[in-house]
């Protein structure tokens, strides 16, 4: 599709889409253009508001067709054009008369059919003018940008400076501040870092690239031609292509930095989702230095993501899983890239992944057994291992080709990835009934169900062998990774199980001279496969609920607690523990109970003999009890008296983190009870930019502190406060619960809290506003009177039914050009200092409240009569006949769009809503014009003339008093010597709840 | 202590209208009945005289429009001072709320118990 979008003026734009008349000449950048019978066409982009001006073939400028979704096609184009430029070539992106392009397969991917429609002479289409297209311009407000990562990354840059910017205006008078309720530390507190979150339903974008390791910090990056950006997919597929271009829908972002940063950053103008910066070619440069990931899963069946395009067929070398044997491994730790700074590419250097090979073998038998692959039920594994038991002379058991039955399925309907469970069944000379401990361990097979994620695995004869190796028993072998084949290292998560497919010049299997303190090395060629495997007792076949199987959905709420500013902490999952065949590995293996437990025994014997995995932190409190059972440090250096090397056990911790400090040098040196010398340290170790951390761990209701000064790269994707996560080996130290993080430890990320804010305006939302919110509060907040609270000496909340009686103070502000107005289309007033007068008949009270609260006081999404409304303005602007423009906020910020900023305070009474004497000053030179004058009034008095609401708050404490006091000297106010409370929810009363509530209140007493 | 001001919530019962003058009107709570007065005489009044004209213009305005608001039947919640006439009781009102959910006026009695069981 070619067209041309001319920007007339910011927000407006001229769609010329016409091949077939070419646009006058006169039209040109600079001239002044007069359009008569063009169509407004207000396309609702959700990401950026514009105004289309559409010319059609009854207009001046002769052009027929017009449309908010060919704009949006041009905006996908340039944004392909940018993303893909390098990475694919240009027929690739736009296509060809024979084959599709890039473009036109997204576009035809979101858009319906019936849109693209062929093209008739200029006379047919001036004749079918309103029946084509023209004239019934269907809503298209559910597209969304597909915009280039560069530009996404600035966004997210001024989104959460705006963000943080927003909170510290919210919660300043409170003294929510930052470091509030950390603990300290020995070391130099430097600023926490801020994490924020966004959903991409706030967003209102798509993501496209390919998901590639990044050759300078190893992480896993969501890359196009513009830019990068770390991601998190916990479900990451092992079918993973770097070539493949992945759409991501649904995503969750996490900005996390200093808050220092935004003061040498200033207020940001943020344009990057502006139609002028997809279409203008320069990228954008990242401005500050914050920690920006994504996060969200594959497989997830409701998800939105998933590959998009890809370049070569890929099918995961699933097919080398149909038969042969396999080596089973368990990855017991991995090691962090040794990276000396930021330009050794990884060319040079590998990872290394620590792993020990199970004296067991996997068999898969072949598409030409005697049996069939078939869906499988619970209690078809039940039947046959019966059918084991009860055939115990039988050469041969064949199985029947069984139809899944409706009741349970591990198929998914809808997700297509998640086929059939493989049925296998071989000859078996032993049944189950006579294996005891002795005859498994030694060469046995021992049949098993085998289900692939991806589907397509047709196995029928399985088996796990014992003993199958050359080596009958466990060998800790290290895995080295060379860059090419990072990506596998990446999926290794320590701890699971893998299967290897075998060779015969395997080294793996010729490997002999390996000794059980090293072990012996081993190359993972890219052309190697490791398949993550799990376990399952076929009790889990029998328990298993379909609903266990992919709902993702109740991951996500796990631990909803409800903050100081209403908000909910949800988790997101960095990795998958959960025992949910299917999902969690590419391969789950189904064995029957008591040789599941054989298993396990065996599994554990076979581990502990050579590493313990994972250590609490109790059994460290007894380290010299059982220090058989660590892996000793091998640094030390015993031989040198003057080298005060840190000398310990290696245990895995797992914790939440509460805080990271970065500390200094010298703090370290005060630590003279482990003495750890930083100079021995830093040299020998630790090269690259290194920063020195103290980490705050929760670990069993008691703080740990991990010491470390690891190079920044060892730090995983996410890591800061509020994240659960395992340390494995870190060094114990000598003092009480003192570790230290050494080069080889490895830090593996759980979870991270995050806050789930209610980004959704309120104010703009009638519906939401007028709802029921704050029902987290109803329940766990005691309701009480003004009187109560008063003489309450605690800051403890309380709920409470009262009015507005009179405005003590407000200042209103134009919220400035951000992140707001891509959530809502509404305009946001910002609010920063409001206080109201409240009355609930028992006393009265000063209520101070942020923007969103004051907003839902004021009632500013309620709708004004006509004849408050400025006339001049009403007659004036006949395109806003829409009633959202009479609304309250509307008005509100109109007028705060002349002045910036007005300040209304009452020199009146306090205690009579028609006896409050209001005086407004303004930001700006502009004169205050009576109809604003009246108009504010107008929303005043209405908010004091109107019903009751509910207001959770608390009394204020001293600090706050005291920035309430600075802020007063700000505004040049007095203050009264009234109660003043801090409101933490505001919403409107429900009278038939409320009455109930009280009723239940009542009769308690 | 002594009370200046009250709200009170109920049903119209009774309509009264002098032009540019006042709105008087009774309302019925279920536990008895109660005139209020509602002043429409703002822009002349020289109990007004001082105060800035457009705050006065603006409270006319608004008593205009509770005055249309107050029908007969419907359920307001007015608010306003204690005063009496020739000796009874009436509320002088400073703002009308029409109530259009029928649970406010449960949810107002139960209030009022609410507070008379607080001790002062």
């Amino acid at each position: 599709m070619q067209g041309m979008v001319l920007e007339l003026d910011q927000d407006v734009w001229l769609l010329l889409t016409d091949q077939l008349l070419a646009p006058p000449h006169s039209l040109r950048v600079g001239a002044i253009v007069s359009l008569r019978n063009v169509h407004f066409v207000n396309p609702k982009f959700y990401w950026t508001k514009v105004l289309v001006l559409g010319a059609c073939c009854k207009t001046s400028i002769i052009v027929e067709s017009f449309s908010p979704m060919e704009t949006g096609v041009l905006l996908v184009v340039s944004s392909f054009k940018k993303k893909f430029a390098g990475i694919l070539s240009e027929k690739e992106i736009l296509g060809s008369k024979h084959k599709e392009g890039l473009v036109q397969t997204y576009a035809s991917s979101c858009l319906r059919s019936s849109v693209f429609r062929s093209r008739h002479g200029v006379f047919t289409e001036y004749c079918k003018h309103d029946s084509c297209g023209c004239g019934s311009e269907p809503n298209y407000g559910h597209l969304k940008l597909v915009v280039p990562i560069s530009n996404f990354v600035s966004h997210c840059e001024a989104t959460w400076i705006k963000m943080l910017l927003d909170w510290e205006n919210d919660c300043d008078l409170m003294g929510n501040s930052i470091q509030y309720g950390l603990p300290s530390c020995e070391g130099r507190l430097c600023g926490q870092s801020i994490r924020r979150n966004l959903w991409s339903e706030d967003i209102g974008v798509v993501l496209l690239g390919n998901l590639k390791i990044s050759p300078s910090s190893g992480r896993l990056q969501l890359i196009d031609a513009t830019g990068s950006i770390d991601v998190i997919i916990p479900d990451l597929l092992s079918t993973w292509n770097s070539n493949s271009i992945y759409e991501v829908n649904d995503f969750t972002l996490v900005a996390e930095g200093k808050p220092e940063q935004v003061n040498h950053f200033g207020l940001l103008f943020n344009e990057s989702f502006a139609c002028r910066s997809v279409f203008k070619c320069v990228p954008l440069s990242r401005k500050i230095n914050l920690g920006i990931y994504i996060h969200f899963y594959l497989r997830e069946t409701k998800s939105r993501n998933h590959p998009f395009h890809s370049r070569m067929s890929w099918k995961g070398n699933f097919e080398e899983l149909e038969s042969g044997r396999f080596h089973l491994l368990r990855v017991t730790h991995k090691f962090p890239s040794l990276q000396k700074g930021e330009k050794d590419i990884a060319n040079k250097s590998s990872i290394f992944a620590e792993a020990i090979f199970l004296p067991w073998d996997l068999f898969l038998g072949g598409k030409g057994g005697d049996t069939h692959s078939t869906k499988a039920s619970a209690d078809q594994l039940k039947e046959s291992m019966e059918h084991y038991a009860n055939n115990k002379d039988q050469e041969h058991v064949s199985c029947k080709r069984r139809k899944i039955n409706g009741a349970f399925g591990l198929s998914n309907a809808g997700s297509g990835s998640h086929g059939c469970l493989n049925f296998c069944s071989s000859a078996y000379r032993k049944s189950f009934a006579e294996m005891n401990y002795s005859d498994l361990s030694s060469r046995l097979e021992i049949p098993c169900l085998v289900s692939s994620s991806s589907g397509n695995l047709h196995c029928t004869k399985s088996y796990v062998k014992v003993g199958a190796g050359d080596n009958p028993s466990a060998r800790k072998v290290l895995l080295e990774f060379k860059s090419e084949s990072f990506c596998k290292y990446q999926l290794l998560q320590i701890g699971g199980y893998y299967i290897i497919k075998h060779h015969e010049e395997d080294i793996l299997c010729t490997l002999k001279d390996f000794d059980d303190v090293s072990g012996s090395k081993a190359l993972i060629t890219s052309r190697m496969h490791l398949w993550s495997l799990s376990f399952y007792s076929d009790e889990v076949l029998q328990n298993t609920n379909p609903s266990c199987i992919l709902s993702f959905s109740d991951l996500f709420i796990c631990n909803k607690e409800v903050l100081y500013e209403g908000a909910t902490q949800i988790e997101l999952p960095f990795r998958f523990t959960r025992d949910c065949p299917e999902i969690s590995s590419d391969i789950s293996l189904y064995l029957s109970a008591d040789v599941m437990s054989f298993f396990k025994v065996n599994l554990k014997v076979s581990e502990d003999s050579l590493v313990k995995p994972s250590v609490t932190f109790e059994e460290s409190a007894h380290i010299s009890q059982c220090s058989g059972t660590m892996i000793t440090a091998s640094v030390q250096c015993s031989g040198i008296s003057d080298c005060l090397l840190p000398e310990g056990n290696l245990i895995s911790l797992h914790g939440y983190v509460v805080a990271v400090h970065n500390s200094d040098c010298s703090s370290f040196t005060t630590h003279s009870s482990h003495e750890i010398s930083n100079d021995v340290l830093q040299p020998k170790f630790f090269h690259g930019v290194t920063s020195s951390v103290c980490v705050h761990v929760l670990v069993d209701h008691r703080i740990v502190k991990i010491f470390g000064a690891l190079s920044n790269h060892a730090y995983p994707v996410g890591f800061g406060p509020d994240v659960n996560a395992t340390f494995h080996r870190v060094l114990v130290l000598g003092g009480q619960n003192e570790l230290l993080l050494t080069p080889a430890s490895f830090i593996v990320i759980n979870y991270v809290k995050v806050v789930n804010y209610h980004l959704s305006d309120k104010c703009c939302n009638p519906s939401a506003a007028s709802g029921l919110h704050g029902a987290g509060f109803r329940d766990t907040v005691p309701s009480g009177l003004i009187s109560e609270i008063i003489q309450c000496l605690e800051c403890k909340p309380m709920q409470f039914h009262c009015r507005v009686v009179a405005v003590y103070i407000l200042v209103l502000e134009k919220k400035s050009f951000s992140h707001s107005r891509i959530h809502s289309r509404s305009p946001v007033v910002n609010i920063p200092l409001a206080g109201f007068v409240l009355d609930d008949g028992s006393s009265s009270c000063c209520c101070w409240a942020n923007s969103e609260r004051a907003a839902t006081l004021l009632r500013l999404h309620e709708e004004i009569p006509h004849k408050y409304l400025d006339r001049s303005y009403w007659s004036s602007n006949k395109i806003e006949t829409n009633r959202a423009c009479n609304t309250a906020v509307h008005q509100v910020d109109k007028i705060l769009k002349k002045h910036g900023r007005v300040i209304v305070k009452n020199h009146g009474s306090m205690f009579d809503s028609s006896c409050q004497d209001l005086t407004f000053s303004v930001g700006s030179d502009n004169v205050f014009s009576s109809s604003d004058e009246d108009l504010l009034k107008f929303i005043i008095l209405n908010a004091c003339s109107s019903t009751f609401c509910t207001v959770v708050g608390s009394l204020m404490d001293s600090d706050a008093i005291g920035r309430l006091e600075k802020r007063f000297r700000e505004v040049e106010m007095i203050m009264y010597p009234v109660q003043n409370i801090w409101a933490r929810e505001v919403y409107y009363t429900n009278p038939l709840t409320e009455a109930r509530n009280i009723i239940q209140e009542l009769s308690d007493r | 202590m002594p009370l200046s001001r009250a709200e009170a919530l109920g049903v119209v019962a009774s309509r009264e209208l002098k032009p540019d003058k006042f709105l008087k009107f009774i309302i019925d709570d279920g536990t008895g009945c109660i005139t209020c007065i509602l002043w429409l005489n703002q822009l002349h009044s020289p109990y007004f005289s001082r105060r800035n004209p457009s705050d006065v213009r603006l409270i006319a305005n608004m008593a205009t429009s509770f005055a249309s608001q107050i029908q007969l039947g419907v359920v307001v919640r007015v608010r306003g001072r204690i005063t009496a006439y020739r000796g009874p009781l009436q509320i002088t009102v400073s703002d009308v709320v029409v109530e259009r959910d029928p649970n406010v006026e449960i949810l107002h009695w139960l209030e009022c118990i609410k507070l008379a069981h607080f001790p002062d």
